[in-house]
């Protein structure tokens, strides 16, 4: 029953990392809106961890992909190799971008975080939706739910939400620059 | 017989690409020996276009990976080229690194190599271990990925194998990035320009 305790436990973090995302797009709209003094401190209170919680979340991913596959004995299927191959660099990349305090990370980050978020929401939807044409359906089915969580959560929903945490936080790494400009003003 | 052809062709590819990493490790080696010859300028003509070359490079190595995930054979069954768990972590490590390689070619920011060292160097670490599987065939199997992994797919000229294709680009691209690292300590006065240049747009 270890899978299951397992799988709760990633699927219960995926959803506090689309928690969190939720929470910092609002106060990003709201600081962009009002400049209210609250959501500028919380800013510059995120900004110096922000690549570090970044690197956490990836290193979180890939080492839940890897406990699946090199634990778990579970065959990863073709969109999720694809999806390992743009979240697993991460884990390194973030890691020497929060060490050198390298904001600018978000360049070289992002496309292949967006390439992740398409390939993720179209297994999101594929799994959720399983009686379609899969991608990959001939040898190694990519509608199998592996893991279903509170019914809507699976591998790649939990890949989407730690994706788009990381974009998040990457952009939130960038906030410095904007800092004095408003001093400024 | 396209999925042959066009093994061949990465073979061959792969053997401009060992022969580049020989020249390139010699004219490095006797840059670091000589202040002046032949070999400087040479080394100094690849170094501005280091970042495009090792772009190439990447680029090659993901087109080979994918044709052979995607486009050789995809609705075949079974699929003989589709890559093995070995082979998806090759992929890993060089993938990201088409897209990146390509950025940091149009920004010159030659410090790229921080980021790219790591999966270029478990990337030759995996495609060694991978070669050497394939060529030396007679290891006992361990039942786990090593296996599959072993079976001769691409098998050209007697020893060319699809990780030893993936070691020698590998290779090439940890040279091209240390080529260009050395233009960015050549040039670093240019360069705090340019990051001077940055904060002021950044600014506005």
């Amino acid at each position: 029953m270890l899978y299951e305790r397992m799988s709760t436990l990633f699927a219960v973090l995926s959803l506090c990392a689309a928690t969190a995302t939720g929470i910092i797009v609002i106060l990003a709209i709201v600081q962009r809106l009002t400049h209210a003094s609250v959501t500028t401190r919380f800013f510059a209170e995120l900004q110096p961890v922000s690549l570090w919680i970044a690197w956490f979340v990836a290193a979180v991913t890939m080492s839940g992909s890897l406990y699946y596959s090199l634990v778990q004995h579970l065959h990863p299927c073709p969109l999720c190799w694809f999806q390992r191959v743009c979240v697993y660099p991460f884990a390194v990349v973030l890691l020497i971008a929060a060490i050198k305090k390298d904001t600018k990370i978000w360049r070289y980050v992002m496309p292949m975080a967006i390439i992740g978020v398409v390939v993720a929401a179209y297994h999101t939807q594929l799994q959720a939706f399983p009686d379609q044409n899969g991608f990959c359906n001939l040898v190694d089915p990519c509608n199998n739910r592996e893991v279903w969580k509170f019914g809507f959560v699976s591998l790649p929903f939990m890949d989407l939400t730690a994706l788009l945490f990381i974009i998040t936080l990457t952009l939130a790494a960038t906030v410095e620059r904007a800092e004095p400009e408003e001093v400024d003003g | 017989m396209w999925i042959d052809r066009l093994s061949s062709a990465f073979a061959v590819l792969a053997l401009v690409a060992l022969v580049a990493v020989v020249a390139l490790g010699i004219v490095a080696l006797v840059r670091w020996r000589q202040s002046d010859g032949a070999a400087i300028d040479i080394f100094e003509r690849i170094q501005p276009v280091a970042l495009w070359l090792a772009w190439l490079v990447a680029s090659a190595m993901t087109f080979g990976s994918l044709y052979y995930a995607l486009g050789a054979e995809y609705f075949h069954f079974p699929r003989k080229y589709f890559p093995n768990t070995l082979g998806w972590y090759q992929c890993i490590c060089v993938v990201p690194l088409s897209i990146v390689l390509l950025i940091a070619a149009v920004r010159k920011d030659a410090k790229i190599w921080q980021y790219t060292i790591v999966p270029v160097v478990v990337g030759g670490v995996f495609a060694a271990y991978n070669s050497q599987l394939q060529a030396l065939t007679s290891q006992p199997a361990d039942g786990k990925f090593s296996d599959p992994a072993a079976q001769r797919i691409v098998w050209k000229f007697g020893f060319v194998s699809l990780p030893l294709m993936a070691m020698i680009g590998f290779v090439l691209l940890g040279l091209l990035l240390f080529t260009a690292q050395t233009a960015a300590e050549d040039e670093q006065d240019h360069d705090e320009h340019d990051e001077q240049d940055e904060v002021v747009v950044d600014a506005v």
